[in-house]
């Protein structure tokens, strides 16, 4: 403080020397510029006392009769009131100055921290994480260390408590902590220099984070307003958070039915469209009796036939998305050579090639590849049907298989129109094209659905692709693994 | 309908399968008597003395394994088993137990026909399964007396495993052999533990018997359950 009113004294000194050369005004003036820089740099109630002090001075020192108080200083009433003023004035606009200087300090201090913590809580996903980077970004922003305990309807003290961890705390603070959960304290209270304080924004209590106030203890209290706006910053992300959870939850829902109407659809569609044949047939069969000629009556029965076939496999690929979607039924691998699959495919599509080319190009040294046969089979046979179904009737088909360091892939190739393109997109997902009916019987949809969480269930990929010169190409990519051993090498005895 | 027609005791719960299976069976010379349960079958079986079972495995009143045992220990006669796609499983398990083949629903009328007449003609003892048997389809014959097997008149040249997998093959010909059946036969029972042994040395019978190994005609493949060498073309093996 003797510091603090050094340049009213300089002024003083100044004045004392130049006493003699210098008109009183002029002196006041001396002393004027002494209080001003007091007040510019000071608390308000330090530049009150160098104003007091410095017209105490200029009355002793620089008013005759000099060193003591007289009557006839009335006269420079007006200088001292003036002086007054001036003080108090200067004091006032400086600690205003000083006030707005010190918010803004603080404005960018909150902002800044509300900065971190929504890039670092964006980061993170799990509640723990959250309270622990929050109690990180509070501790090196108050520079007190802090701890965070997220807070739910029903949470108790001793769970608050404990997700704070403090080993220091006491009776007190538990009380505080309790009194902060029930809503009945402001937003704020010290507990033996503790600091505690809720994590809210609007009428939602988030969470309780407190405030360690070290060895030695220090004052926490200035902290309150910075802590006030952060939490609220916290309590925001949070709900945003939560809301966020929640559309997406809400869209996964509208997802989910979307999918179960696009199946329901497709299933109706698909399953409704055999069965009119079927009893369209049987009906004319059975109305028409022997009226009908024989050749019509042969094709009748033969639609019968084909149409629940195609149910039957309708059927089949429900069943396995199905049991591979819910993981109701096991998936049984075993080391096999995927020849074997492929052969039991070709002859399952036999009837529905027509007599179409079929080109096998199977390498004898393929490697043995684990994979639950029944459902592998499902996915050749599927890709094969698919291409039999979308390409022209004379063109052929291409099944290949080769292995390389990685994976073992299959690969089949038509010359028909090629994947549409809304097929294609939907490839890269596991969604189906919305809005109309899917399935074997209305296009890829379902079907290849099924193709794919089949070889992912197996660890592989299914890729869909239109070669450069028209068709379309599917390839399957299974990962090799490490095949067991072979049995042990015979000599060929029978002649 | 003669009175020396083999008698065939279809046990199925559904009405429509059991109307469609009599039709074709007496179209194709059977006589047929039906049970819609597990204690019917029992009782039928007792009572008519079939030559042969069809027997659906999806029964409301039993496990279709436990009515597989009782037929199985009280008549020594060929059963069918019939159940849907995905009981792979169940499947193995029937044939372990004395099934002598299978039928996955839906199945067509020619398919049913031609395991009847598979079991059957071993059931009548018909066919000649004894070392001294030849099978012979396609252009590929098997001479198990004299341990030789020719395709299109040359000489085919197996391993000892190989020829063991096929005689057993061929001794079932028409009918499945599974796995387990296989691999006890290939390289003895610690060799369940192995099944790619038996995958292996399919696929290298395949590559000397077939055509088109990739699209086997002779030795199919029963996925999840085994293997089935095609009927011989004169019907069973023939000395």
């Amino acid at each position: 403080m003797g510091w603090a009113v050094g340049p009213i004294v300089v002024a003083a000194g100044v004045g004392l020397v130049l006493r003699p050369h210098l008109a009183p005004a002029d002196l006041a003036m001396l002393m004027l510029l002494g209080v001003v820089v007091v007040a510019a740099r000071n608390p308000r109630w330090i530049g009150v006392l160098g104003t007091v002090l410095a017209i105490v001075g200029y009355d002793l020192l620089f008013i005759t009769p000099y060193y003591r108080f007289s009557v006839s200083d009335t006269a420079y009433l007006i200088t001292f009131v003036v002086m007054l003023i001036v003080g108090l004035a200067i004091g006032h606009l400086t600690s205003l100055l000083r006030e707005a200087a010190q918010h803004r300090a603080q404005r960018e201090r909150i902002a800044s921290t509300r900065l971190v913590l929504n890039e670092r809580l964006g980061a993170v996903a799990s509640a723990d994480e959250l309270a622990e980077v929050t109690a990180a970004v509070l501790t090196e922003a108050t520079g007190a260390s802090c701890r965070v305990c997220w807070v739910a309807r029903g949470t108790t003290v001793e769970a608050v408590i404990d997700g704070l961890g403090q080993p220091r705390i006491d009776h007190g603070l538990r009380d505080g902590v309790l009194a902060i959960l029930e809503g009945s304290l402001p937003h704020y209270l010290t507990v033996d220099g503790w600091l505690v304080h809720r994590i809210q924004e609007g009428e939602r209590l988030w969470g309780v984070v407190t405030l360690d106030p070290g060895e030695p203890p220090r004052a926490l209290l200035d902290q309150v307003p910075f802590l006030a706006a952060v939490l609220g910053q916290v309590g925001t992300i949070l709900e945003r958070r939560e809301t966020a959870a929640a559309h997406e939850a809400v869209r996964v829902e509208v997802e989910a039915g979307r999918l179960r109407t696009a199946l329901l659809s497709t299933v109706s569609h698909d399953l409704r469209t055999p069965l009119t044949t079927i009893e369209g047939s049987a009906s004319t069969l059975l109305t028409g009796q022997d009226a009908i000629p024989q050749a019509t009556r042969a094709a009748l029965l033969e639609a019968i036939q084909d149409e629940s076939r195609r149910m039957n496999r309708l059927i089949g690929n429900l069943l396995e998305m199905v049991r591979v979607e819910t993981g109701a039924l096991p998936v049984r691998r075993s080391w096999q050579p995927i020849e074997e699959v492929i052969g039991v495919a070709l002859l399952r599509v036999e009837p529905r090639l027509a007599g179409r080319a079929v080109e096998v190009d199977l390498p004898e040294d393929l490697p043995l590849v684990a994979i639950d046969e029944l459902l592998m089979e499902h996915v050749v046979t599927n890709i094969l049907e698919n291409a039999a179904r979308h390409a022209p009737g004379e063109t052929p088909i291409r099944i290949s298989a080769r292995a390389t360091e990685e994976s073992l892939e299959i690969r089949v190739r038509d010359h028909g129109p090629g994947l549409p393109d809304a097929v294609l997109a939907a490839g890269s997902s596991a969604t189906v094209p919305r809005g109309r009916p899917i399935g074997p019987g209305a296009g890829h949809g379902l079907g290849l659905l099924i193709c794919r969480g089949i070889v992912s269930v197996h660890g592989g990929t299914l890729t869909l692709a239109n070669a450069p010169d028209g068709g379309a190409e599917l390839t399957v990519r299974l990962p090799r693994g490490v095949a067991p051993d072979g049995p042990a090498h015979e000599e060929e005895v029978t002649a | 309908m003669t009175r020396n027609a083999p008698l065939v005791l279809v046990v199925e719960d559904e009405a429509p399968v059991r109307r469609f299976v009599r039709a074709a069976l007496e179209v194709a010379g059977y006589r047929v008597v039906e049970a819609e349960s597990a204690r019917e079958a029992t009782a039928h079986a007792a009572g008519w003395r079939p030559d042969l079972v069809v027997l659906d495995l999806g029964l409301p009143d039993g496990d279709g394994l436990e009515v597989l045992q009782v037929l199985r220990d009280s008549l020594r006669i060929p059963i069918i088993v019939v159940s849907a796609r995905g009981q792979e499983a169940t499947k193995v398990a029937a044939l372990d137990a004395g099934a002598d083949d299978y039928l996955t629903k839906p199945f067509g009328v020619p398919e049913l026909l031609a395991r009847l007449r598979v079991a059957m003609r071993r059931g009548l003892g018909v066919v000649r399964s004894g070392p001294d048997a030849i099978w012979r389809a396609a252009d590929v014959t098997l001479d198990l007396a004299r341990r030789v097997v020719t395709r299109s008149g040359t000489a085919v040249h197996l391993t000892p495993t190989e020829f063991r997998l096929l005689a057993l093959l061929a001794q079932h010909a028409g009918g499945v052999v599974t796995h387990q059946q296989l691999l006890e036969e290939g390289w003895g029972p610690a060799a369940l533990e192995q099944p790619h042994y038996l995958r292996v040395y399919m696929s290298q019978l395949r590559r000397k018997l077939e055509t088109d190994p990739a699209r086997p005609r002779l030795l199919l493949t029963e996925p999840g359950v085994g293997y089935r060498l095609v009927e011989s073309d004169d019907g069973g093996l023939t000395s």
